[in-house]
C-alpha cells in the first residue's frame, strides 16, 4: 500500500513539473534604448554586452544592457548579419562582398573560395562557415577551405529566393529563405530535410535563432518572432513591443531582438 | 542615284527617331522613387547595383521615404533607361523619377 501511494505522489509530481515546464512562454521584459539615430539591423553577444551592426550609419557599436555605448567600428559598407565565434567577429560587408574579421582589435578580410554577391547574413563553428549569398540565391558553405553550395534560385522545395540568414547546428543548415517566407533545413551535403514556417504567414524570414529547444524566426514585415520547436512545430507567436524585427538571439533565458525601425532592442524573458 | 537618296533619307529619319527616344539623359541630383523600398536588405541591394552605373557619384537611399537620390558626376549623364532597367534588375518597380531642377 505505502509503495501504491509513493508511486502515485511521484507520478503526480513529474506530471506536475511537465506542466510547468510546458506552460513556460517567453514573455516581453524591457526594451534596451538605442542613441536616436540608431537602426539595429543584427546582434551578437560576447559576454555581457552587444555588439550591433547600424547599416545605416555604416558601423557596428558594442553596448551594455542599458544600451550605454562602449565601443564601436566605422566605415563599414552596410555591415549586414553578423557573427561571434571563438573570440572573433564576423561581419558580412554587403556592398562590397567581402566579409570582415575582427579579432583583438585587428581586422582582416576572410579568405574565401567563393564570390559572394551581396553577403547577407552568416554562421561560423569552428572550421566551417555558412555564408547566406543574397543575390546568387544560395548558401555558400566553406569546410576547412573547401567550398561547396546549397540552394539555388526558386521557389520550390530545396530552392532559395533571397536567403538573408543561416545557422549551423550539429550537421543541419536552418536557412532564413527570406522571399520564400520560410526556413529550410539542409544536411551539409546540400540536402533538403525540412521546411519550416511556410503555412504561417510570413511576410519575409529574416532572421534565425537556434537553441536546444528550438529556433525562433523573425517575421520582418509582420513585425513577428515566431518559436518553434526542434521539430518545426509552431509554439509561440510574439508581437509585443516588436518594430520590424531583422534580427533574433537566444541567451540562456533570454530572447533579443532588433526593431530596426527604432532605435531599440527588445529583450523577452522566458517565465 | 534615286535608290541612293532614298536610302539616305530613310537612314537619317531612323536616326532622328532613335535620337528622340534617347533625349532622357539624366544629370545632376535625381530623385528615384521606388515601391517596396522599406525592406533593408533590398534597400542597400538596389544601392550596389545603382553604383554600378558609370557616372554615378553618390546614392543616398532614405528607407523611411522609400526614395533614393542619385547624385550624377559632374560633365556625366546617365540614360533614364539604364537607371530604371537597374532598378529592376535589384526587383524593384520604379516609380517618379525627379529631376532637381524640376523641384
Amino acid at each position: 500500500m505505502n509503495k501504491s501511494l509513493l508511486v502515485l505522489v511521484f507520478s503526480l509530481l513529474i506530471i506536475a513539473c511537465k506542466e510547468k515546464e510546458e506552460d513556460k512562454k517567453w514573455t516581453f521584459e524591457k526594451k534596451i534604448e538605442l542613441p536616436e539615430k540608431v537602426r539595429p539591423l543584427a546582434l551578437e553577444k560576447t559576454g555581457n554586452d552587444i555588439w550591433f551592426s547600424d547599416p545605416e550609419q555604416f558601423r557596428l557599436l558594442k553596448v551594455d544592457l542599458s544600451g550605454k555605448i562602449l565601443d564601436s567600428i566605422t566605415g563599414i559598407k552596410r555591415p549586414m548579419n553578423i557573427d561571434f565565434n571563438q573570440g572573433k567577429l564576423y561581419v558580412p560587408e554587403f556592398l562590397t562582398d567581402t566579409i570582415w574579421v575582427f579579432e583583438d582589435g585587428k581586422k582582416s578580410a576572410l579568405f574565401l573560395n567563393a564570390e559572394p554577391q551581396a553577403p547577407a547574413g552568416l554562421n561560423a563553428k569552428g572550421d566551417t562557415i555558412a555564408i547566406a549569398d543574397f543575390y546568387n540565391h544560395r548558401i555558400i558553405l566553406q569546410i576547412k577551405g573547401q567550398v561547396s553550395y546549397i540552394g539555388k534560385e526558386g521557389h520550390n522545395k530545396g530552392e532559395l529566393y533571397y536567403p538573408i540568414d543561416v545557422k549551423i547546428k550539429g550537421t543541419k543548415i536552418y536557412v532564413a529563405d527570406a522571399y520564400n517566407n520560410r526556413v529550410q533545413v539542409f544536411n551539409i551535403d546540400g540536402k533538403i530535410l525540412e521546411v519550416i514556417g511556410e503555412k504561417d504567414g510570413f511576410n519575409v524570414a529574416s532572421g534565425i535563432a537556434i537553441n536546444m529547444d528550438g529556433l525562433a524566426v523573425t517575421d520582418q514585415e509582420n513585425n513577428k518572432v515566431l518559436i518553434y520547436n526542434l521539430n518545426g512545430k509552431l509554439q509561440q507567436t510574439l508581437t509585443d513591443k516588436i518594430n520590424y524585427p531583422t534580427d533574433v538571439l537566444f541567451d540562456e533565458n533570454s530572447l533579443y531582438i532588433t526593431n530596426f525601425k527604432e532605435n531599440s532592442i527588445a529583450v523577452y524573458k522566458m517565465r | 542615284m534615286k535608290k541612293l537618296l532614298i536610302l539616305l533619307f530613310i537612314g537619317f529619319t531612323v536616326t532622328t527617331v532613335n535620337a528622340q527616344a534617347d533625349t532622357s539623359q539624366l544629370n545632376g541630383k535625381i530623385t528615384i522613387e521606388v515601391d517596396g523600398l522599406a525592406c533593408p536588405f533590398c534597400a542597400y541591394g538596389l544601392e550596389k547595383n545603382l553604383k554600378e552605373i558609370d557616372g554615378v557619384e553618390n546614392i543616398e537611399i532614405n528607407i523611411e521615404k522609400g526614395s533614393v537620390l542619385l547624385t550624377i558626376a559632374e560633365r556625366k549623364q546617365i540614360s533614364e533607361d539604364l537607371i530604371l532597367q537597374k532598378i529592376k534588375d535589384a526587383g524593384f518597380t520604379p516609380g517618379k523619377i525627379k529631376k532637381q531642377s524640376d523641384e
